[in-house]
Order: structure tokens, then sequence, then C-alpha cells
């Protein structure tokens, strides 16, 4: 039995030390040095601060940045969720916020279907104001409510049976910086030749191929 | 018993005494241990350099947004649509529901787009016509036409905000256009406005919208320079039943019969259009036009 635990242990290192190499140091190495998408800006400090917000509250839990290539589906595209994205598109994302689960929509290109601060800053206080069938839990305890607000306070927008008596809903830094980074969620930029050149197609047939 | 039958049988080498099938000893090769184990440090060097590199360059890039915390915006795009002819042409009322919104709706540019450029799916409604706008908004209140956020906004808007918003977008004239984004087939694109696939009861795009796809008041919105995203959302909405709004349920049927590449091919097409000032109503268009210029192709209405 002595004899058989070191051939399991290596076997072991192997596969793992072999995955290791394909999966995580190739890759790796293949997409360190890409530069980012032309066309593609860095955050700003307010956004970086609403992404760390979308991080706290486990918005990835729900919704991707990633939506599907046209040779894949068409059902993103029909969405308005815009065009499959590049590495070179995550950039400045460390880590990437891709995610796997769509029991919301895809948010990648959410700034450039949807830019309106104030529509944001409604859907989180309570997205059954607008959605009356939503599933999305309401972020209420990033806003504020005040008598009267002061000046320099952002006002959210809500319908009458939304709105607290003789009150106002007014939104937090932190709600106010998760929705710049929404806003600031938009990879719809021309990447140029360059760029298409790497576009994932998915399975769809090359552009030879089609002529 | 075995001794003796071992004595009779022909002798076939040395026998191992210490053979034992069950534990055989084949020790590893001593190069591909260390080939593994090399592998495996490699790895871990790898990853602490990766981290380590990533937590400088995090901290550099916070230091550098700390120091230019402005983002550039390119000027020349702003400016070029701020100046669109129509855009300043509104009266305090419509400019309030514009630029700031009214009650619980949100203001038409922040979604549109400062001259109601649109982007995705989000569409653009500068140069439509206006009785097409007005319906719209309209529909959009009664649950004819089916868009959550949209009937949030007609919610709060009277029917005389509706019919002001649409004569304001309806003349704005705004000619910037869009790049194909949906690697659709142009040339197929482009049969089917300009001549319909008849194998499949496909009508040309331009028999209704205008013979640049410009738009023709009241219904006929344009197509030209609209954004792709919205026209093949729009395409597929029909074709699944979402949107039930058109006139005589035209485009119901004409979606249904369209493939999703052909609604692909049509929609990057269109949206590469230049845009237009839309045509006239259609009764006028025809009275005015020679039957030489009038195309053998538009259908009886």
């Amino acid at each position: 039995m002595m004899n058989r635990l070191i051939p399991i242990f290596v076997g072991a290192i192997a596969i793992l030390a072999f995955a290791t190499l394909m999966l995580v140091i190739i890759p790796g190495a293949q997409i360190r040095d890409q530069a980012p998408t032309a066309g593609l800006v860095d955050y700003s400090p307010q956004q970086l601060a609403g992404r760390q917000q979308y991080i706290n509250q486990g918005c990835v839990y729900c919704h991707s940045q990633q939506p599907r290539a046209a040779g894949q589906t068409l059902a993103d595209m029909a969405k308005g969720w815009g065009p499959a994205p590049t590495a070179s598109d995550f950039a400045f994302d460390r880590p990437h916020q891709l995610g796997t689960m769509r029991t919301g929509p895809d948010l990648l290109n959410v700034g450039a279907r949807l830019p309106s601060r104030d529509w944001h800053l409604t859907h989180l206080y309570q997205p059954r104001a607008i959605f009356d069938w939503s599933i999305m839990p309401a972020y209420s305890y990033l806003f504020e409510r005040k008598k009267a607000a002061e000046p320099g306070d952002v006002v959210v927008r809500l319908p009458p049976e939304y709105q607290p008596q003789g009150e106002v809903v007014v939104a937090t830094k932190d709600a106010l910086d998760l929705v710049a980074y929404l806003q600031g969620l938009n990879r719809t930029y021309q990447g140029g030749p360059a760029g298409e050149r790497v576009r994932d197609e998915g399975y769809a047939l090359s552009k030879g191929e089609q002529q | 018993m075995k001794k003796t039958d071992s004595r009779n049988r022909p002798a076939q080498g040395p026998v191992d005494e210490s053979f034992d099938p069950w534990e055989q000893v084949r020790p590893v090769p001593l190069f591909v241990l260390a080939v593994v184990f090399a592998l495996a440090f490699w790895g871990v060097l790898t990853y602490i350099s990766e981290y380590n590199a990533q937590r400088r360059g995090l901290e550099q890039k916070a230091e550098a947004n700390l120091a230019a915390p402005v983002r550039p915006v390119p000027p020349a795009a702003v400016a070029s649509l701020a100046q669109a002819p129509g855009v300043a042409n509104l009266d305090a009322a419509t400019l309030q529901m514009v630029a700031v919104g009214k009650g619980q709706a949100w203001s038409c540019a922040s979604c549109h787009g400062e001259a109601g450029e649109g982007n995705l799916n989000t569409p653009r409604l500068a140069g439509q016509p206006a009785e097409y706008l007005h319906k719209q908004l309209q529909d959009f209140k009664s649950g004819l036409r089916h868009n959550e956020s949209m009937a949030f906004v007609a919610r709060a808007l009277s029917d005389e905000d509706m019919a002001k918003l649409a004569a304001y977008y309806a003349g704005i004239d705004l000619r910037t256009t869009t790049a194909p984004t949906l690697g659709g087939d142009l040339e197929r694109g482009r049969v089917i406005a300009e001549k319909g696939d008849w194998k499949t009861d496909v009508p040309s795009c331009f028999s209704c919208h205008g013979m640049s796809g410009e738009g023709v008041a009241p219904g006929f919105p344009a197509l030209a320079g609209q954004k792709p995203d919205y026209i093949f959302a729009q395409l597929a909405a029909w074709r699944g039943g979402e949107r039930k709004n058109s006139p005589q349920e035209l485009m119901d049927g004409i979606a249904r019969r369209m493939s999703f590449e052909d609604m692909r091919a049509v929609a990057d097409y269109l949206g590469s259009l230049p845009p237009r000032p839309s045509a006239p109503p259609l009764q006028a268009a025809i009275s005015t036009s020679t039957p030489a210029s009038t195309p053998a192709s538009t259908p009886k209405l």
C-alpha cells in the first residue's frame, strides 16, 4: 500500500500542475499584455467606489457581464444587451465581474441602453415601482428619507404608491456611486477593425465560409 | 502438495521468491518527479508574482485617479449633438420634461440622449414623425405597447405633454450616422429593404417607410439611422407577439415571415443608412409623384 501512495500523490500533483498550466498560466500569459480596447476608458474614482458597491451588494450573483455572441444566439441581441466583449474589454476590471447567473439581465452595456441616473435610482430603491413582476431585491437601505431635500441632495422620483407620506427619498453616496458605475458600463464603442477581428463570434461560420 | 508439483514441472528459470501480484514495486522515475515539482513550484511563483503585480497596479491606479479625477469627454461629439437643428427649439415646459423630468417621470434626454439620438435598444427619436411618436406614448400609457419603463414615464404625461414632446423630437434634424453593430449581411439587408423577399411574402421596407427609409407620416416611423439593436429588438418583439400596436397587424405578420438572420441583416442595413427628414404624409406623396417615379412594388393600402 505504501508503494502506491507516492504514485497517487505524484499523479494528483501532475494533474493539478497540468491544469494550472493550461487553464491559468498559459491563458494568463496570453492576455496579460493585451492593451485595453481602443475606446475603453478607465473607471473614475467614483465609479471604482460604485464597483466596490456592486461587489458588496452581490450583484454578480444574479447579473452577468458577458452578452453572448451572435454566432451562439441572437437572443441577447434581441434584448439590446449589445455586442459580445473581447478579453481586452475587461482590461480595467480586476477582478472581472463576468458572472454566470442570468436571474437578472446582463449588465455589461447597461450604461448604453439605460444611461439615466434617475431611472437607476428609482429602480434600485424599489424595482417594483417600474416592473411589477420584478424579483430583484429593493436596495432601499442605500437611500435616506428626509422631511425636505437639502441643497445637493438627489431626490428619487417615485410613483405616488411608493412615495412616503410627507417625506422625500434621497440617494446616499453609496447609491450614487453604484449608479455612476452602472452608467459607466458601456462596451459599445467601435473597437476598430483590430477589435472586430478578435471578437468572439461563437460557432458562426467565419466570414470566408459564409461567402 | 505444492512441493511435489514444482519438482515434476520442467525448469522455468529462477523463481522470484518475493513475487507478489498485488504489490508491484515500480518507482516513479526521478525525472518525472522533478518535472512535476518544478511545474508546481513554477505555478506557485507565477501566482505570487501576478498577485503582487496586480496589487501594485491597483495602488498606482488609485494614485493616478486621485491625481486626475476628471474624465475626458470627447468634445466634438457633444458639440455636434447639441448643435443639431431643432434641439434648442422648445418652450420652457417642454424643456423641463426633456431635460429634468416631470413628476415621477425621468427626463427624456437621460435615456434617449441630448438630441434624441438613442443607443442600443433605446431608440433614436430625432426626426421621427410627430404623429407616430405621439401614438407610441399613448400606446405605452394604455398598455397597447408593452414597455414598463416607458409606461412609467407615460403615466406622468398628459396628452398635451405627449403632443408637445412628439412635435419637439420630430423637429430635430440630426444627421449623425450609425455604423452597423450586429454583424449582419449588409447586402442581404439591402435586398430586403429595397425589394423585399417575395418568396416568403416579405415586402420591401421602403415600400411603406419611404424610399430612403426616412419615414412617412403619420404612421410609418423612420428606419434610416435608427439604432440597429432597436430595429432588431422590435422585429423580434413583433415576431414573438411582445409588441402588438402595428396598424392592421402589418409588422406582426411581416416579422413572423422573416428569418432571424434576415432581421439581423436588415436591421444593420437600415441602421447604417444616413437619416433624412421624414417625408410628407402618404396621400400627398402619391398625388404629387409622377407614375414613372412610383415604385412597382408599392402595395395597395
